[in-house]
């Protein structure tokens, strides 16, 4: 009942919204004060977000060295050529891909694990709820810290485990070939909290009389979390699987603060190379055509997941 | 219709009065600094704008703001920068002295030839000078100046046995970077026998900070370890400041970094990833220390008993200036040309450097003096020995073998190259042999002659 009173308002409001859009009766000044509401939101916006893309389009194509603001000069497609033999830039590119695939399927695996957790009706839950989120409402500089020191191959904690355990020391953030896949981690940990948060609201809206018809029928709790769970937290997944993409391909401060992107560029991402590009070394020129390329990248992304969004929904 | 018009002529008078304080600010001489409020380095400059201006009051009065810099200098520099951008620089600001090659060819800065006092310039040590000169011309005038020095754990040598002992140079010895990787050498093969207390924490026989490196402060890897270059006459860049192929990766370079790269030899003697504040809890025996250690060490770890040491030569050969220097300096801003503005910018400069200056900068903050006349306000005979011994070893430093870092206007790209791709890779890959060593400096080399190509056009 309660939701067809709802869904009535609902229509009402879009009916009364369709009919304002299709009329052109509006008063001279309805429209002034509607543009007067409007336009706070639309300066900030400008400014802060159309501008800075037009900018870098414009600066993409130019050598702009910060220190010689007025002597930019436009260089044609020399910065992208120049983006063709950068190794560093192919390795950031190459980096930050392989960081997306490793973190969205393990932190939204860990994030659905703990919240299976975090759903089970036990005395205490509220505490380990809250000890799952605390992650995420830490400052990922000071997680980066905190891991670094606990990470430090001499003098670390997590060695002296493994020493304790009779497993050798590992060098994790110093060595290229674990220095990605400690970060994979770390960043995994301090977002599926979030994550859990999410899904736990998915997994409460399942209504129970599902799996006691499951139970009726003789389905074990596998079958249960593969045919009634899966399916219907699938709009929140796919909305989960599309945010924390998006989130990975803007990795930067975990790279920064635990590795400087090192060793040997293995955690240099794309926009830390972007940042130290532009303000290190002050080449803006170069670095705005790097955000170009970034950028497209991640709009064909977005139109990718939304279309496999879609086909998903559509089937 | 009266209420618009009050407030059409509130706002008119409003503009007009600001705009008569614009006008009124702009006689009064601004200075910018990296150094907050609240810290010595910007209590000594407000202390000494105070006293200019009350000695001066009939000239432009002096206006101090302080905007902190963040890790590398970069909350300031974005700010400097973007007021490059908005053509809106103050009339002095302060600027990192490797930095000032790249503000020059920029055009952002003013030269000072001309406008100083006669034997004002000469009155800084020579690597001041060299920090502030750019094709000849003065432009940086430094206020402090910085030093490294080899600090030792004195308990720990004391364990050590008596052959082991005589190793460790005197504090007025000049000693060679060979004999430091021998005595590190000694250290660890002791520190890995021994039960004495005083190793029990041990875990490396030297701390090199490369940590910071990882950090991102790339320039203290450059600042601590070329002058293992310039002490085997080598050099990261030419004298021109924009030539790298055959100058970074010569065989003098190739030699030094061999050199410095024994001590990452199986059993390593020094590690890219050493534990947080290594000399400071007895972790290593031995440390490259910056001269800023001396007041932390001495204020924070009142047990710890070091003992300093004079920054290691490369080549026992080589008589020319070697070891690490160079710090903040004054400069002008280069738009303005009013000769008369110029003069009183110069003044204020003079007043923020000179040789009361220095002294009070010393005094107030710890700075190593810039200025051939102030040295010896360092005081090496005050009650506590462990300052006594760093500051003999930094004011010898000073004056006889301090070297300013190369000056080039792709700087940054030249440090944080040869800081992560040649010093840190050294020792994240412990790669001690020459080949290895030398492709490290062919790649560093051939990218920053890339991205050098732009000051040569």
């Amino acid at each position: 009942m309660m939701k067809n009173i709802n869904l009535g308002r609902f229509v009402q409001v879009r009916n009364l919204t369709e009919h304002y859009r299709k009329s052109e009766h509006y008063k001279k000044g309805e429209v002034a004060s509607a543009y007067g509401f409007l336009m706070p939101a639309m300066v900030l916006a400008v400014l802060f977000i159309v501008l800075p893309i037009v900018l870098a389009f414009t600066y993409g194509f130019t050598d702009y060295y910060l220190l010689k603001p007025d002597e930019k000069q436009f260089n044609g497609l020399e910065n992208f050529k120049q983006m063709l033999t950068d190794e560093v830039l192919i390795q950031s590119f190459y980096n930050t891909i392989k960081f997306a695939v490793l973190v969205v399927p393990l932190q939204l695996s860990m994030a659905l694990g703990l919240a299976l957790i975090a759903n089970k009706k036990i005395k205490g839950i509220g505490f380990f709820r809250t000890a799952y989120f605390s992650p995420a409402v830490l400052s990922l500089v000071v997680i980066s810290i905190l891991w670094t020191v606990m990470l430090n191959p001499t003098s670390g904690l997590i060695n002296e485990i493994l020493m304790n355990l009779g497993l050798s020391k590992q060098p994790f953030l110093s060595s290229p070939t674990q220095a990605m896949y400690t970060i994979v981690v770390i960043s995994a940990w301090s977002g599926c909290g979030y994550q859990m948060m999410i899904f736990l609201a998915g997994l409460q809206n399942i209504d129970s009389s599902l799996y006691e018809a499951a139970d009726i029928d003789g389905a074990n709790t596998f079958q249960k979390f593969l045919f009634i769970t899966i399916p219907l937290l699938k709009p929140i997944l796919m909305f989960l699987v599309i945010t924390t993409t998006i989130q990975a391909f803007k990795l930067i401060v975990q790279p920064m603060v635990m590795t400087g992107g090192g060793p040997d560029y293995s955690t240099m991402t794309v926009l830390q190379y972007i940042y130290e590009y532009g303000f290190r070394h002050r080449n803006i020129g170069y670095a705005s055509a790097i955000t170009l390329l970034f950028t497209v990248c991640l709009i064909v992304l977005s139109i990718g997941i939304k279309k496999l969004f879609r086909e998903e929904k559509a089937a | 219709m009266k209420k618009i018009f009050l407030l059409i002529a509130t706002s008119l008078l409003a503009l007009t009065l600001s705009a008569c304080g614009e006008e009124k600010a702009n006689e009064e001489i601004v200075v910018w600094t990296q150094a907050s409020a609240d810290h010595p380095e910007g209590k000594m400059f407000a202390e000494r704008v105070k006293s200019y201006n009350e000695a001066n009051p009939d000239k432009p009065q002096v206006k101090i703001e302080n905007i902190t810099r963040a890790g590398a200098g970069s909350g300031y520099i974005d700010k400097l920068n973007a007021a490059i951008t908005a053509n809106d620089l103050p009339d002095i600001f302060t600027l990192d002295g490797p930095d000032i090659g790249a503000y020059v060819d920029a055009g952002v800065l003013g030269e000072l030839d001309g406008y100083l006092t006669e034997g004002f310039k000469e009155g800084f040590t020579e690597a001041i000078i060299d920090q502030g000169t750019v094709d000849g011309k003065f432009y940086g005038m430094g206020y402090s100046d910085s030093g490294v020095a080899v600090m030792y754990n004195e308990d720990m040598i004391n364990a050590l046995p008596e052959d082991v002992k005589a190793l460790v140079p005197a504090v007025d010895e000049d000693w060679t970077w060979d004999q430091f990787v021998e005595l590190s050498r000694k250290i660890d093969e002791f520190a890995k026998t021994t039960n004495d207390p005083a190793f029990e924490n041990y875990e490396v026989a030297t701390s090199l900070l490369l940590t910071d490196i990882t950090a991102g402060a790339y320039e203290l890897g450059t600042y601590y370890f070329t002058p293992l270059l310039w002490g085997n006459d080598a050099n990261i860049v030419g004298e021109d400041g924009v030539t790298v192929d055959g100058v970074l990766n010569s065989e003098k370079s190739v030699e030094a970094l061999t050199k410095y790269a024994q001590l990452f030899e199986e059993p390593a003697l020094a590690s890219a990833t050493e534990s947080e504040k290594t000399f400071h809890t007895g972790k290593s025996a031995l440390s490259v220390s910056g001269f800023w250690y001396v007041s932390e060490l001495i204020n924070n770890y009142p047990d710890l008993k070091f003992k300093s040491l004079r920054y290691p030569k490369m080549s026992e050969n080589y008589d020319g200036l070697y070891t690490p220097s160079g710090s903040w300096a004054f400069v002008r801003n280069g738009q303005i040309e009013d000769e008369e503005r110029v003069q009183q910018i110069a003044e204020v400069m003079e007043w923020l450097t000179n040789d009361e200056a220095s002294e009070q900068y010393y005094q107030m903050n710890g700075s190593v003096p810039t200025r051939i006349n102030s040295v010896d306000v360092i005081d090496t005979n005050t009650d506590n020995p462990y300052h006594n011994d760093a500051w003999t070893v930094l004011k010898y430093q000073v004056e006889e073998t301090n070297k300013s870092r190369p000056v080039s206007p792709g700087y940054p790209y030249l440090s944080e190259t040869f800081a992560k791709d040649v010093i840190l890779k050294i020792a994240q890959n412990k790669a001690t042999d020459p080949e290895t060593i030398k492709q490290y400096l062919d790649d560093a080399a051939k990218k920053i002659e890339l991205e050098f190509e732009k000051y040569k056009k």
